[in-house]
């Protein structure tokens, strides 16, 4: 399949899936009173005897969650991409060198101190420290050597977890609440807050495809990439700096939702390859979709009650992941 | 020679009387003591287990906030003597205990070098403190109440196990008869003037209480309907999708966690159609009082019948 043909194909499956999400819930709202409440929004027609409790469900519960889930698995996998190739590793993915613990103590210390409608603002701070800390005690002159950055951020992140969980054994009233955030949820709906998001993801998505080029070279190895020309140290700077700043800000509103951006640039490099101009486009949306579904799934399965959204990727995730892995050796 | 015949019979008669005064002073009180004295103390716990303690309970420890609430409910005062770091009511007199570690983690030893009589303990999380302290030999009762009724004869069973008869019987009276009174007063509302309620127990995500606890139990007493019903106890999955709290369309909301501020619920977006949200139905209650099986519930069942039906309080 050529490259134009897959990207349009997967945007087509990501507007459908988005759709039959905002579609699916526990309020019994049909398609042509969805159409109209969207037409009527958006002043193209008049829709008079408008359900005001329907059109608050899908304004501002449903849609707000696919889109979201949308930025969410987008970061999530772009990060993913970014960093598997940075760090030469397969195992990395957006949480690896400590963000998601950084985000996690912020948010811990929110709900600890009962500062609920901060948790975000909280999780996002966390987040940004955690990385300035990881990559300046990494850093050795002006060089930030792979190994020494991994190393930091697993340690830092360690750390980190391990403070949480000592503030959650010792405050033991707020355990669950601490629990439930870590395992991730995309009910936020401030409309403010998704739009910081999905800025700081799209505009750190323009920047990873302007270094596209230089990725794949560094991915191949930091000396040929030198020789080739590239600015091999400030590149990574850019990208550990994008990448760390897009996942913190969707983890800020989510929580801990994994796995997706370990498997699914995984995936997608299964489909088109290691070029990251293409692959990292690809994931973005991949992820997408991935996670909107996964997200549909969760809320409706044993509706009212939801499952975390974090349980159901990696539930699902892992041994689609398998399959794939195993079909792929099968055909070579 | 008279004289000596007449005082031996005298001390004769003086041992006898003497000895009849002791022997009656010493079975006297026994007879006499109606109500009798309790003298097994034994209960059957929740587990279904006999507890059986061979004397009245001397030294009691409590493994959680609700438990230690009906132990001073029952005037044993001075018979705690350790009680959980979670354990905060009431507070003057739970600050003077000794503290025996975390509701989900107690430690063992400190239980253990306390030499407690009986350790009422609750189920759930401390399982396996339970199975270690049976292991030691500590006599230990678990206590657990999903419902108003069994709370209740719950509550009589600690009584009567910790010696306790006569106080626990006015203390439930005392509880039946503010139930009554509410019941009295919102028994026989129909089904449209009993408002929808939620009750959220943290919001992000949305936390609520199962069908098989005694808070949601407590809101239907309290004259109203309960607006989301999840199965289950506290044990299951218990977030609600935001979406089906909007759908329910509740008359109330009621908070209860730290931090839980009606402004809270006023500013989300696309909550502004919901009944509770129009109406500025939403109200704050102390978590400690729902959240804990004890009789402090009752305490919460009057302030919830309040806000509900101020016309008729």
């Amino acid at each position: 399949m050529n490259r134009p043909i897959l990207i349009f194909f997967l945007i087509a499956i990501l507007i459908l899936v988005a759709i039959i999400s905002v579609s699916i819930g526990p309020a019994d709202i049909s398609l042509g009173e969805l159409l109209k409440i969207f037409l009527a929004k958006l002043h193209i027609i008049d829709y008079k005897d408008i359900n005001l409790s329907h059109e608050n469900i899908i304004l501002h519960i449903r849609f707000p969650r696919v889109i979201l889930a949308i930025i969410t698995g987008m970061a999530l996998s772009l990060a993913g991409v970014v960093l598997q190739a940075l760090l030469r590793n397969p195992l990395a993915d957006p949480y690896i060198i400590g963000v998601s613990s950084g985000a996690a103590l912020g948010a811990t210390l929110a709900i600890v101190l009962g500062l609920i409608s901060l948790i975000p603002l909280a999780g996002f701070l966390g987040a940004v420290l955690t990385i300035f800390l990881v990559y300046n005690l990494a850093k050795t002159g002006y060089k930030v050597p792979i190994e020494t950055l991994l190393l930091t951020g697993v340690i830092v992140s360690v750390f980190l977890s391990a403070s949480i969980s000592l503030i959650a054994f010792l405050t033991g009233k707020s355990l669950g609440q601490i629990i439930l955030w870590l395992m991730g949820n995309l009910s936020e709906n401030n409309p403010f807050l998704i739009i910081i998001a999905g800025s700081m993801v799209l505009l750190g998505a323009i920047v990873v495809y302007i270094f596209a080029r230089d990725l794949n070279v560094i991915s191949i190895g930091e000396e040929p990439a030198q020789h080739l020309g590239v600015e091999v140290e400030t590149v990574k700077k850019i990208l550990f700096i994008i990448t760390s700043l897009i996942t913190g800000a969707v983890v800020a509103l989510t929580g801990l939702i994994g796995f997706v951006g370990l498997i699914i640039p995984h995936i997608m490099r299964l489909v088109v390859g290691p070029d990251h101009r293409i692959l990292s486009v690809a994931s973005m949306l991949a992820g997408g979709i991935f996670l909107v579904l996964a997200d549909l799934f969760a809320r409706t399965i044993i509706s009212p009650a939801e499952i975390p959204v974090g349980v159901v990727t990696a539930l699902f995730g892992g041994p689609f992941f398998l399959f794939l892995l195993k079909r792929k050796k099968q055909t070579p | 020679m008279k004289k000596n015949l007449w005082l031996t019979i005298c001390l004769i008669l003086a041992v006898f009387a003497l000895g009849f005064v002791i022997w009656n002073m010493q079975r006297g009180p026994n007879q006499e003591a109606s109500p009798p004295q309790q003298t097994n103390f034994s209960a059957v716990d929740s587990r279904g287990k006999e507890i059986i303690v061979d004397r009245k309970p001397q030294r009691i420890i409590s493994l959680a906030p609700s438990n230690t609430e009906i132990l001073f409910a029952l005037g044993l005062d001075e018979e705690i003597v350790g009680v959980t770091d979670y354990c905060n009511y009431p507070p003057e007199k739970v600050a003077k205990k000794e503290k025996i570690g975390g509701f989900s983690t107690p430690n063992i030893e400190k239980i253990v070098s306390l030499n407690p009589d009986i350790v009422f303990a609750t189920v759930g999380v401390q399982k396996q403190a339970v199975e270690r302290l049976e292991e030691l030999g500590i006599k230990i009762y678990v206590l657990e109440a999903e419902t108003a009724e069994s709370l209740l004869a719950e509550i009589e069973k600690v009584g009567r196990l910790t010696g306790k008869s006569q106080e626990v019987e006015k203390l439930i009276e005392n509880l039946e008869k503010r139930i009554n009174a509410i019941e009295a007063k919102v028994g026989n509302l129909s089904d449209d003037q009993k408002p929808k309620v939620f009750l959220e127990i943290w919001s992000d995500p949305i936390w609520t209480a199962p069908k098989r606890t005694l808070i949601y139990q407590v809101i239907e007493m309290a004259g109203a309907r309960n607006a989301i019903t999840i199965e289950g106890d506290w044990s299951q999955v218990n977030t609600v999708d935001p979406e089906s709290v909007i759908n329910a369309n509740p008359d109330v909301i009621l908070l209860s966690f730290e931090g839980g501020e009606p402004e809270l619920i006023y500013k989300l977006p696309g909550w502004s159609a919901v009944s509770a949200v129009k109406n500025k139905k939403v109200f704050q209650i102390d978590p400690d009082i729902i959240s804990r099986p004890s009789p402090r519930i009752i305490d919460a069942l009057e302030q919830i019948a309040k806000i509900l039906h101020p016309a008729l309080f």
